[in-house]
């Protein structure tokens, strides 16, 4: 029988840290949707989550499922306005088995939140669309140029075609990119 | 298309059916007809006896749903499509791929359905294959060639990869994403098609919602927070998309995480594991498909019969299910009882989570004329916005052992 819990506690886990960092910052669902996202494709942190691309950037259901399990938990607890919902943390504590695997991750998930935890939803959403169109093109080892990448990440956002330039410069600078030249 | 060019199946839950030739042509292939071999609610007839529906009549309801879905978008809310640089001279094109996807969503489904799915392998960066990466290599392997040679659509020149896309394939038309929130969303065919027919065929009337409201009402626009283009609804649908959410989680509670029923899934499971080579399913490529595609129900009745392990055989001849010694929805209480277990081998852990709205899914926006802008539902619904998920650790053993096991979560042993 497989371990279900390992990779289930390794992401609350994970999750909880992120909650924990970004507690001085709002953090809505497309938000911590997207953080997640950068979690496990450019620090390297082993969540697992099955991404799947949709016109609104990468998305899967089971980070947003495990958000709703440590707030149903009592880890974090949501505050509603009119348009979005804002996650926080609680002074709850997790099982010990996972407060141990969360203190692993916590300088990872530090750095992502210095790095992009002041974004904006909408941003991160097309920060996300661009690397995950990026990797998908390069599966097969191919090296895409700027103007090939950015005609596609308008076809997918078609309303954001002036920022789609500036996000790319960003990544690229950053070193988020790595087979698009 | 000439009336003589449809076809039409009945339907208990949308009446008839209308089919193209090349759909027609598409069901009678044999990987969509082992969709007839494989029951849509896996052994939930153990609790509900008429749950004995399968997967090939659910694909024909999405297909069905998703076009009545497409066509209102685009009878409604052409000028937004065409801001968003949705092509109208594609319009039946892409209606036809929206309507294949729908169909063949489900090909890749194991036996039983979603019982099996821990037992699919992973792939190279340790992330488990889905039973739509099963349904995707189903697709391109054996209905390319009909679909991309299909004399009634090939002025569509319709490319096999434009179908696998929409349902998580990879993406080469990026213009057409928009599309795949038919096939999966809040207000998608798939979930509106299963409420309906799981709950006609269950008996459980909590699963019905008013379809012909939500189908009305259905619309697109922006999203608050991220301008992204989604399907949402028209005010007047709010009371229709509440009982849409309701049906799931009445569904979800009494039918899909039944106690007796997720049992079964495990003995499922167990039995599975034994007879797989290797005890996993062969991974979805086109060497090994050929392989997966030979399980479906039938096969697991055969092993089960043929083989003569007496726990399976109990299972199925006496309805001799497992025991189920703890139930809880906190985690730390779970924890304190896994660590009493140890590594006790005789023990089945099963945990199942559904989320209704709050975090755990996307939201339902609700399209308000006057602010000229989208609204989510759970801003204008106390009932929804309330609804806790559904979170159940459960510990099972089989009736031997359970004397045993039910010491040790006490602590006496």
């Amino acid at each position: 029988m497989k371990d279900i819990f390992s990779t289930k506690y390794l992401r609350l886990a994970v999750l909880s840290a992120l909650i924990d960092k970004m507690k001085d910052k709002p953090l809505g669902k497309t938000k911590a949707l997207k953080l997640a996202y950068l979690a496990q494709e450019l620090y390297d942190i082993p969540l697992n989550y099955r991404f799947v691309l949709y016109n609104y950037g990468p998305f899967s259901q089971e980070v947003m499922n495990d958000f709703e399990n440590l707030i149903f938990h009592g880890i974090a607890n949501i505050t509603y306005n009119l348009d979005n919902i804002d996650i926080k943390p609680t002074k709850n504590k997790l099982p010990e088995a996972i407060e141990e695997q969360k203190q692993k991750y916590l300088n990872k998930v530090e750095q992502l939140v210095n790095d992009w935890g002041d974004f904006l939803a909408k941003d991160l959403e097309l920060y996300s669309t661009i690397i995950f169109v990026e990797k998908e093109k390069s599966k097969n080892g191919k090296i895409y140029n700027k103007k090939e990448l950015i005609n596609w990440i308008n076809e997918i956002k078609p309303k954001h075609k002036d920022n789609s330039l500036k996000a790319f410069d960003f990544l690229n600078k950053k070193h988020f990119l790595v087979n698009t030249y | 298309m000439n009336k003589n060019d449809w076809f039409v199946i009945r339907d208990p839950i949308h009446g008839f059916i209308k089919l193209t030739n090349l759909e027609k042509e598409i069901i009678n292939h044999p990987v969509f007809q082992r969709l007839r071999r494989i029951k849509q609610l896996s052994w939930t007839d153990m609790v509900y006896p008429g749950a004995n529906h399968t997967r090939f009549e659910h694909s024909l309801g999405v297909m069905h749903l998703a076009s009545r879905i497409y066509d209102t978008i685009w009878e409604k809310d052409k000028n937004v499509l065409i801001d968003f640089k949705i092509p109208e001279d594609v319009k039946n094109r892409m209606r036809q791929i929206v309507r294949l996807a729908a169909l063949l969503h489900d090909l890749g489904h194991g036996p039983f359905s979603h019982s099996s799915e821990n037992l699919f392998p992973s792939n190279d960066k340790g992330i488990p294959y889905r039973h739509e990466d099963y349904s995707i290599n189903i697709i391109e392997k054996y209905l390319t060639n009909l679909i991309e040679n299909d004399s009634y659509i090939s002025n569509h020149g319709i490319k096999i990869k434009e179908i696998t896309q929409m349902l998580g394939g990879e993406t080469v038309n990026y213009s057409q994403l928009f599309w795949k929130n038919i096939i999966s969303s809040q207000l998608d065919a798939d979930r509106m098609d299963y409420l309906l027919r799981d709950s006609y065929y269950t008996g459980t009337k909590y699963g019905w919602f008013d379809l012909e409201r939500i189908i009305e009402t259905i619309k697109i626009a922006p999203d608050t927070e991220s301008d992204s283009l989604q399907i949402c609804t028209e005010k007047g649908g709010i009371h229709a998309a509440e009982s849409l959410i309701l049906a799931r989680y009445s569904m979800f509670n009494q039918v899909y995480f039944h106690k007796v029923r997720r049992g079964y899934d495990l003995i499922l499971e167990e039995a599975l594991s034994q007879y797989l080579p290797k005890g996993i399913f062969a991974k979805p490529n086109r060497r090994e498909i050929e392989n997966f595609l030979q399980w479906d129900d039938w096969k697991i009745y055969n092993e089960i019969i043929s083989r003569k392990d007496k726990d399976f055989q109990n299972a199925f001849y006496n309805r001799e299910k497992l025991i189920c010694h703890f139930e809880t929805n906190s985690l730390t209480e779970f924890e304190e009882k896994h660590q009493l277990l140890g590594k006790n081998s005789n023990v089945y852990f099963d945990f199942a989570q559904k989320s209704w709205y709050n975090i755990g899914d996307k939201e339902i926006y609700i399209w308000d004329p006057l602010q000229i802008k989208t609204i989510p539902l759970s801003a204008t619904s106390p009932l929804i916005s309330n609804l806790k998920p559904h979170i159940q650790y459960r510990i099972y053993s089989k009736k031997r052992n359970s004397k045993k096991i039910k010491k040790i979560l006490e602590g006496n042993i």
